[in-house]
């Protein structure tokens, strides 16, 4: 009965897309008010999203199988741009991360976020599990290779990303405790010479981070102001477009990195915490979805792609309230700006092509 | 495929692993709710004070200062806006301007420069609509008459000017000086409170007034400006000052102390060497000198000391002991009575009274026409006279003897007097005796119901017919042949001692004798009384006719 019932688009979670709905349009709502009630952001955001509406489409008349085959060649292509950030990038703020492409300018390593754990799923997927030695090592250069390239920009904290999501990846996959273990002593050791290594403005937000209230005129500026703003929100906010430290130009980046200040300043701890709620919601359900693939290529896509979205957001909002340096990384589907917010998107349309709800009524592999 | 997948070891390793991940997400997360719970709620109050002292600023609205009148009801004193603009003193990248602004005034005012700019730029620079640069508007005093009232009206200072001023600093003004400094409570007025909502870059996007202003009172003078512009006039150039009132009232009709000031920078025209801050009306002492002799006479008479009839033969000095005091006229007058005595100022006489009369009677006739007490005239710190009352002849270095006393009767020695209080003294001789309150607000009048000093008509009528031919025959002659009848008496105060009268042209200016006139008129029911006193010239006659006439000529149409 079910399968005669059941429509061509039964195999995709509507959870997971009424979550991310709502969670576009509580972005949408964000920047409306961040722009002093305009749609100009809105109409931007929404321009650059038909990309990932062409590769969605796309992605869904393609088979399973020619995604994971395809990885190789979006994995080589994220590579070249990267390559060519660094030869030929735009730069803003002393770093180099945007490629002017005429329309719009694209970061690759948003891109990179996505094409990694694909291009891992689909080695580790092919070796099967447990991993194998070789898979190891292979999927360990995978990661370095464009870990550097990033870190060469320079932009510590996407770097951090990649390092994180690639070796999420390896850890699910069963990375024995040994090299865990070995990994963290050796990070702890050489954490002096990685110190002497970082560029100057990077140890200046360390230091900030350190001592907050030292110098809050230059280094510390924008988390002071972003936590004042977040701190006379309250409970309940002043209200959608009466942010006062937001609306008057207090909090620099309010469009963009430090969107989640306004958020908290206008719709208070109330709002925050639905956002939080949100977020966790949209993680955890791609998680979720996920975790009862059998195919092993389809479940390290949508677990990372999942928690590539929470730690994102996570480090996003921990900069924004004063926990971790200030770091370029804008808050997913919310910040103004159109590599993250297509590339999340895109990363989420895998999730909703791989993520079959019920894999048994599909005939698993 | 080229081996069998054990999906189920697969499955085991990835849910192990997977509950880990998830687990460290969900302590992240708890972990960025918790701080937002102390930022949000536990700090809320003190992150909602910074943001408002951020985006707020609170200002205070200058109350309109109370105007000053003249006795015609022409404006003397009055606030008038002042447009400034204050721009950055260096060009500042906009970033590091808009920091700098948003989180300190006090250090965004360190940067900036203000200057006074005329109503037409001021609209100008408006029009620009230039963040960068801070237009304001604040009151300033504006003074009708220029430098002719200084000494009596004073100024006003103001804060210095903060271009990003919080509530501490204001352009309020408080009097310094004069009439400004002693009704300063009641011309301030009360300022309002308003509060700007400003962006980051110190541009005002709202204002919500709290409280409105209250201006202050205005301040109504008994001055007349043109008895006042022609004294300013007469003592330009000279040291001095002069003083007509109302005998019938006590107001001041006309005072003037020169050299004066420029009452809006008073700093800036400041001459130290010529004292011209000193007001000279109030502040300044001087002997009296002969200007005391109808007063002592009076007294003197009075109290049967002598009487009109009697004659004294004056060689042309006093000897006391072996020591000669020498009348102004060295031959001498001859032989003198009262009436001689007092038309040509006869020292001789007077030393003779003087050494009667001992010091204890001087001091007692000299505080019956209150030189022992200031004036309280609406005037600030006002100085009080020196007199020689037993208290400070004990106190005295070098002693009290009679060549003391002796000279105290002719105004000298060490007696001083504020011109003002030579004032008070010339009131009662020509009111006969009404201790009126001198002063210079209107509403500040208080007359004397009952006489304070208890002299028989008779006494007055000859003291006032003695007075009155000085200024026909007497010293102070240059008056004869006035349309107005006028009772005077001159007196010169000796600044340096000198043996022959040859040698005080060889005197330096600043060692010859002041000039000093009193007098009121008319003669009966005076309706005007002056104090002149000029600084090292004899010109107070001269200067006093000139007002007299010009107040009869001024009276008459």
């Amino acid at each position: 009965m079910s399968r005669i019932r059941s429509s061509r688009y039964d195999h995709i979670d509507p959870i997971l897309i009424y979550l991310l709905l709502s969670a576009i349009l509580f972005g949408f709502l964000s920047l409306y008010s961040a722009d002093h009630q305009n749609w100009g952001l809105i109409t931007k955001q929404l321009i650059r999203a038909t990309p990932a509406l062409i590769a969605t489409a796309i992605l869904f008349k393609l088979n399973k199988r020619t995604l994971q085959d395809l990885t190789p060649i979006i994995y080589t292509a994220s590579i070249i741009l990267l390559i060519m950030v660094l030869l030929l990038g735009y730069m803003t703020n002393g770093a180099q991360r945007w490629l002017n492409l005429g329309l719009f300018k694209f970061e690759p390593s948003e891109l990179v976020k996505i094409s990694l754990p694909l291009t891992l799923a689909s080695i580790i997927a092919k070796d099967g599990l447990p991993l194998k030695n070789y898979s190891i090592i292979k999927s360990s250069l995978l990661i370095i290779l464009p870990f550097i390239l990033v870190l060469k920009q320079p932009d510590l904290g996407t770097a951090l990303i990649i390092a994180t999501i690639g070796g999420l990846c390896l850890f699910l996959s069963g990375l024995s405790r040994m090299i865990i273990l070995s990994l963290c002593a050796l990070l702890c050791i050489s954490s002096p010479i990685i110190w002497s290594q970082m560029h100057d403005y990077q140890k200046q937000r360390v230091i900030t981070l350190l001592n907050p209230e030292d110098d809050i005129q230059h280094h510390g500026y924008h988390t002071h102001q972003s936590k004042i703003a977040i701190g006379s929100g309250g409970m309940t906010g002043k209200g959608l477009l009466n942010g006062t430290q937001n609306q008057l130009g207090f909090v620099p980046e309010h469009k963009t990195d430090f969107v989640f200040s306004l958020i908290c300043e206008e719709l208070g701890f109330i709002g925050a915490t639905f956002w939080l709620s949100l977020v966790l919601a949209i993680g955890v359900r791609a998680i979720l979805l996920g975790y009862r693939q059998y195919c092993l290529f389809s479940k390290l896509c949508c677990i990372s792609v999942g928690c590539n979205f929470m730690l994102n957001a996570w480090i996003n909002m921990a900069m924004v309230t004063g926990i971790i340096p200030v770091v370029g990384i804008p808050l997913p589907l919310i910040s103004y700006g159109g590599t993250s917010f297509v590339m999340t998107l895109l990363g989420f349309a895998i999730v909703l092509k791989l993520g079959n709800p019920d894999p048994r009524k599909q005939g698993a592999w | 495929m080229s081996k069998l997948r054990n999906v189920h070891t697969e499955r085991m390793i990835t849910k192990k692993r997977l509950v880990i991940v998830v687990s460290i997400f969900v302590c992240a997360y708890i972990l960025l709710l918790s701080n937002l719970y102390t930022i949000q709620i536990k700090k809320h109050e003190y992150y909602l004070g910074l943001a408002t002292q951020y985006h707020t600023r609170n200002v205070r609205i200058e109350p309109q200062r109370g105007k000053i009148y003249d006795a015609n009801k022409h404006v003397l004193a009055t606030d008038q806006t002042t447009f400034i603009a204050c721009y950055p003193k260096l060009p500042l990248d906009q970033q590091e301007f808009i920091q700098q602004s948003a989180l300190s005034t006090r250090k965004a005012s360190k940067t900036h420069q203000c200057s006074e700019v005329e109503s037409w730029d001021y609209a100008h620079i408006n029009h620009w609509n230039n963040d960068a640069i801070i237009l304001k508007t604040h009151l300033t005093r504006q003074y009708a008459q220029g430098n002719k009232l200084s000494h009596l009206i004073g100024y006003t200072s103001h804060a210095s000017i903060n271009p990003l001023s919080n509530e501490q600093a204001s352009t309020h003004q408080s009097g310094v000086n004069g009439i400004e400094s002693y009704y300063d409570d009641q011309l301030k007025g009360y300022p309002g409170k308003k509060v700007h909502t400003i962006n980051a870059s110190g541009t005002i996007q709202q204002t919500h007034t709290l409280s409105k202003s209250i201006a202050g009172e205005d301040i109504y003078t008994t001055i007349h400006s043109n008895l006042q512009k022609k004294a300013h006039y007469l003592l330009d150039g000279h040291s001095g000052t002069v003083i007509m009132l109302n005998p019938n009232t006590g107001a001041i009709i006309a005072a003037v102390s020169t050299p004066s000031f420029d009452p809006k920078n008073p700093i800036k025209s400041a001459d130290y060497k010529n004292s011209n801050l000193l007001n000279r009306i109030t502040q300044a002492t001087y002997p009296p000198a002969s200007t005391l002799k109808p007063i002592f006479s009076l007294l003197a008479l009075e109290d049967q000391h002598i009487s009109v009839q009697d004659k004294i033969h004056d060689p042309g000095y006093y000897l006391v002991g072996n020591k000669r005091f020498r009348d102004w006229k060295r031959q001498g007058h001859g032989e003198v009575d009262l009436n001689k005595a007092i038309n040509e100022s006869c020292d001789t006489y007077f030393y003779m009274l003087g050494h009667r009369l001992g010091i204890d009677t001087l001091v007692n006739y000299l505080s019956l026409f209150k030189f022992n007490q200031a004036t309280q005239i609406d005037l600030p710190n006002e100085k009080n006279n020196l007199i020689p009352t037993a208290q400070y002849r004990r106190a005295r270095s070098g002693g009290w003897y009679d060549g003391h006393t002796i000279i105290t009767a002719i105004g000298q020695g060490d007696l001083a007097v504020t011109p003002i209080s030579l004032a008070r003294a010339t009131m009662l001789l020509a009111n006969k005796g009404y201790d009126h309150q001198l002063h210079i607000n209107k509403s500040n009048q208080s007359i004397a119901k009952t006489p304070t000093l208890k002299v028989q008509d008779k006494n007055w009528e000859i003291i006032h017919t003695i007075l009155s031919s000085v200024t026909q025959t007497g010293t102070a002659k240059k008056f004869a042949g006035s349309s107005y009848s006028v009772a005077g008496k001159t007196g010169s105060a000796q600044v340096k001692a000198i043996d022959k009268k040859a040698d005080y042209y060889t005197l330096k200016q600043y060692e010859k004798d002041h000039s000093l006139f009193i007098g009121f008129s008319p003669v009966i029911n005076p309706e005007v009384a002056i104090v002149t006193i000029i600084e090292h010239e004899p010109l107070a006659v001269k200067v006093s006719k000139s007002m007299l006439d010009y107040y009869w000529e001024v009276t008459q149409k």
